[in-house]
């Protein structure tokens, strides 16, 4: 496609419009409208689209290099840091100790602690049941309307733990995957 | 005859008028991923994020570094794929127009393409949606996809 090339669509940018904002596009400094018509250009022609890339691999590699030089963890450091805490912990007083009160504390209103921990055990296991009622056992898909201001998820299938929340300054919904404890077998693409 | 040549102008009026506003966005959605590192090594907010500063300050990490950027215009129905920094890649196929926001299916994989996270979710336009947690260098990765839309099939 040649420069000053219109590429299909009337409202469509030129490959020359296109050129002379690709650095600030790559840059992530282009906004709204400017934006999606860039993208759509790039979508549909060819020769931008390799630029774009190009010039997106110039700006990773510069990245990881100075990535690697800035971030590299230093490990002795760490350990200088973590040995004194392990030799603090390992003084402290074993937990027998430490939790031998603790039945006596746990007598509420004459009732033996076993007897009200029960009680407050069993309160929330039907919480849960209420709550979780009609869930087929064994389907790990979750079906649920999360209302947010800014997005509603109607369907979360997760392989490891997940937590969704609204971030309280933007009200932006978050969810997040803790990699530590997954519990399936990796999917075939 | 006079009438009915009338009725056609209209009908042919009303139509066109009628496109207008959906030829900006019927065909698709520009999709942005950005991908940010968030480690607790040092406090910095990279200059490149400071318009994500109200939507990164609730998590606890003091450094949020710009590692990519990725857009792309996918067409509805069509899926994009964004290689994220590592092994992991999300993949995102707008949907639909639903009201004022576009629903989505977002697959997120890890390692070895082991599947993370599986989601149908209904994003407003112009708004993000932060999915984080993956592991990547000293830290964690936390991804800001965002979806324009001027209209919708």
């Amino acid at each position: 496609m040649s420069p000053g090339e219109r590429v299909s669509g009337a409202m469509s940018m030129t490959c020359t419009e296109v050129e002379k904002l690709l650095e600030a596009f790559v840059d992530g400094e282009l906004r709204g409208g400017a934006m999606r018509e860039t993208a759509r250009h790039l979508a549909r022609c060819p020769s931008c689209e390799t630029m774009a890339i190009r010039l997106e691999r110039v700006q990773e590699t510069v990245r990881q290099a100075v990535l690697g030089e800035v971030e590299e963890p230093d490990t002795v450091a760490l350990w200088n840091l973590i040995a004194p805490r392990l030799a603090a912990s390992s003084s402290a007083p074993p937990w027998r100790e430490r939790f031998g009160g603790l039945r006596e504390r746990l007598r509420f209103r004459g009732l033996p602690a076993p007897v009200w921990i029960g009680s407050a055990a069993a309160a929330i296991v039907a919480v849960l049941l209420w709550a979780g009622g009609g869930q087929p056992p064994g389907d790990r898909s979750q079906r649920f309307q999360l209302l947010a201001r800014q997005a509603r998820i109607d369907l979360l299938d997760a392989s490891s733990n997940v937590r969704v929340w609204n971030q309280p300054d933007s009200g932006a919904l978050v969810i997040w995957v803790d990699e530590q404890r997954p519990n399936v077998e990796p999917v075939a693409q | 005859m006079s009438v009915s040549r009338t009725l056609c102008a209209l009908t042919v009026t009303a139509v066109t008028l009628a496109g207008i506003p959906l030829r900006a966005g019927a065909d698709g959605v520009a999709l942005e991923v950005v991908s940010v590192l968030a480690t607790n090594s040092g406090s910095a907010l990279d200059p490149r994020l400071r318009g994500q500063r109200p939507n990164l300050v609730g998590f606890p990490y003091s450094s949020y570094r710009l590692l990519r950027r990725q857009v792309r215009f996918v067409p509805w129905g069509r899926r994009a794929r964004f290689n994220l920094p590592g092994p992991g890649e999300l993949k995102v196929s707008p949907k639909n127009r639903e009201g004022t926001g576009i629903a989505l299916n977002l697959a997120l994989r890890g390692q070895q393409r082991r599947r993370l996270v599986d989601t149908s979710l209904c994003l407003q336009d112009h708004r993000v949606l932060l999915v984080g947690g993956p592991r990547h260098l000293n830290g964690v990765l936390i991804i800001v996809v965002g979806a324009e839309a001027g209209g919708g099939p």
